[in-house]
């Protein structure tokens, strides 16, 4: 198997030319668009990805080095691409796959043609007038949750697979496996995530760009969006009723809606 | 209604109200809509303060809030249940109390997804887990600084050897020496040799349980000082390297005692010295050793008078696996663990290390050693 496709557990459904390249945020997979995928399937070409250490891509293929910046992920994207021979990539990132997305903009110049936005934010941590909505302190906080969680989970346990006569789409996944990802990796993963800080290059991206905000994102809050829009040049900022971090899952509609318009 | 039934009604409420863990009822859009007195009494706040005002969400610290969004919430739109998730929630009176959320998804009477939670107080078996991490990430650091102490012994192996080689092919030579002309001696000049010989091994015996309680113990602040007397450290160094007395020794300087880590520099002038004997290619080997001080430093030199060292080469023999390519007297290549370890003790002792030298004359290598506070 090709080893940047199994990397990176690509998939690519729908009928169409233009591609939609979706990458999921921290702390899931690209399962997470499952309910938006079908509004987009019938009239484009639709690329999903697991970044490295998260789904079922290659954990193997992890580095800390690698993958101690944003632009490592954002490699992987470009590489992607180029495998599949897409060009012209309409780039559709959830939080902080916005910034990976980007990146891979400054990158690889022309690669996107348009650059989609879900909940981004390009610095967590409040600084002097800037509000990033968090204190290192409470970053700290998030970190200490997410060792916890993986403190009680014994390597011994083997996965029940979940049976659910309703929606047999789930019948072979295991529990609580698909939000699962390497401990250590998922460490590394937030602190690289949240502790980051990319305000710097967003002046420098040059493709369109959809900014999606939700009402009351605790991990994004509006000024942040409102930051985004009015730093990066060609943007548009877009607000959604929908509330939480994750339109996606929560207001897939909406969310869908609010893509396609940008879109036409 | 019959009265057994309001009986049984009357139960399940009592039940419900003061199970051993909280109960939590929220809507699709994560308000809490129901909840039991165990749950109320965690949180300290009252039923109406809560119900349709506030989320799970709102009850929780910022990284819980945080936790929520990435991994819990996720995990509830797709799986419609979430097990074991560890969070802290934030009391009416600030305190933090960590609990662990199990939630699952069902459909009610009206066709609504209604999410019902279990809330488990968790605060003995967390601090019980704060200290077993603590312990886990304590192991980890230990066993990083085994891993390293183990490569320091890896090259300690590598330094013995190459340190005693030298002495070692001194004593098997004066052995092989007396070997060949054994009928040559009389008795006395017998024993006289046998005694050197000994004596050589003594020493080098000596050295080698000074060298490894010097690794064992690398790192110095473990180690007391000493007082060092230059004239028989030279002695010693030069009874170990050249125990027919070969050399042409000098001892000069200023300085005819330090107080410092004494294995530490036997090591470093046993280097130098050795160096000086094996690359030399004169008859009559010469070496000079030269000691001063200043307020701060002791400053040492030697000198000797071998084939020197290229230009090209001066900046880099100090680096480690850095060898010249030149054979010495004995025909051997060297380790090129050497130098790079003299300058690693050197630095130790707070000191820089330089050569001068020039080709068919000879070099000097000096280096400086700091003094101790005590000294100053």
């Amino acid at each position: 198997m090709n080893t940047v496709i199994a990397r990176n557990n690509v998939t690519v459904s729908g009928k169409g030319q233009q591609v939609l390249l979706f990458v999921h945020g921290y702390g899931c997979s690209q399962n997470m668009w499952r309910h938006m995928i079908p509004n987009f399937e019938r009239t484009y070409r639709v690329v999903l990805i697991d970044l490295v250490g998260s789904g079922q891509s290659d954990e193997s293929a992890y580095s800390k080095e690698k993958y101690g910046s944003l632009k490592g992920y954002s490699q992987d994207v470009v590489e992607v691409c180029h495998e599949l021979g897409m060009k012209d990539v309409i780039f559709i990132g959830h939080s902080v796959s916005s910034m990976i997305g980007m990146h891979a903009s400054l990158m690889a110049p022309g690669l996107f043609k348009k650059l989609i936005m879900i909940g981004p934010s390009p610095c967590y941590i409040n600084d002097g007038a800037y509000v990033g909505g968090f204190e290192r302190d409470d970053i700290d906080e998030l970190l200490e949750t997410v060792n916890s969680n993986y403190l009680g989970w014994s390597s011994g346990i083997t996965p029940v697979i979940m049976g659910n006569a309703d929606r047999p789409e789930l019948a072979q996944e295991l529990e609580n496996s698909f939000c699962q990802t390497n401990p250590s990796i998922a460490q590394h993963f937030a602190e690289v995530t949240f502790l980051g800080d990319d305000r710097e290059y967003l002046q420098l991206v040059e493709t369109e760009t959809l900014i999606i905000q939700c009402t009351s994102d605790v991990i994004a809050p509006q000024a942040v969006g409102e930051y985004l829009a009015k730093t990066i040049p060609n943007s548009e900022l877009r607000l959604l009723k929908a509330t939480g971090h994750c339109p996606h899952m929560s207001a897939p509609q909406e969310t869908s809606e609010a893509i396609l318009q940008f879109l036409n | 209604m019959p009265n057994h039934a309001r009986h049984d009604k009357d139960e399940f409420r009592e039940l419900y109200d003061s199970a051993p863990c909280g109960f939590l009822s929220t809507n699709s859009v994560g308000l809490i809509t129901r909840m039991n007195q165990t749950f109320l009494e965690l949180i300290g706040y009252d039923a109406e303060e809560v119900i349709a005002q506030k989320t799970l969400q709102d009850l929780l610290t910022i990284g819980g809030k945080l936790y929520y969004e990435t991994h819990y919430r996720p995990l509830l739109v797709h799986q419609k249940e979430a097990r074991e998730i560890s969070f802290y929630l934030k009391a009416k009176d600030g305190t933090r109390i960590p609990v662990l959320v199990n939630t699952k998804s069902i459909i009610n009477e009206s066709g609504e997804e209604v999410f019902i939670s279990t809330i488990l107080d968790t605060s003995h078996r967390k601090s019980y887990e704060k200290e077993l991490l603590v312990a886990k990430e304590q192991a980890e650091r230990l066993t990083a600084e085994l891993g390293q102490a183990n490569e320091e012994l890896k090259r300690f192996a590598h330094v013995v050897t190459h340190d005693i080689k030298t002495p070692i092919s001194n004593i098997v030579m004066m052995f092989e020496f007396l070997e060949q002309n054994f009928s040559m001696f009389n008795e006395e000049q017998i024993r006289d040799y046998m005694g050197r010989i000994k004596d050589a091994s003594f020493r080098l015996s000596d050295m080698v349980s000074r060298i490894l309680a010097y690794y064992t113990n690398s790192d110095l602040s473990k180690v007391e000082p000493d007082d060092l007397e230059m004239e028989g450290l030279f002695k010693k160094i030069l009874d170990i390297c050249d125990p027919e007395g070969l050399i042409h020794s000098t001892l000069t300087g200023g300085c005819k005692k330090m107080r410092t880590y004494s294995v530490v520099v036997e090591l470093i002038l046993l280097n130098l010295i050795v160096n000086a004997l094996k690359y030399n290619d004169k008859e009559v080997v010469e070496i000079e050793l030269n000691v001063e001080e200043n307020e701060g430093y002791y400053l040492l030199n030697v000198k000797d008078n071998g084939q020197g060292i290229r230009k090209e080469h001066l900046n880099t023999i100090f680096e480690p696996l850095k060898t010249l390519g030149v054979k010495d007297r004995f025909q051997q290549q060297g380790t090129g663990l050497g130098l790079s370890y003299v300058k690693k003790m050197v630095n130790k002792l707070g000191g820089k290390i330089g050569v001068e030298s020039e080709l068919g004359v000879g070099s000097t290598f000096s280096f400086t050693i700091k003094k101790l506070p005590a000294d100053l």
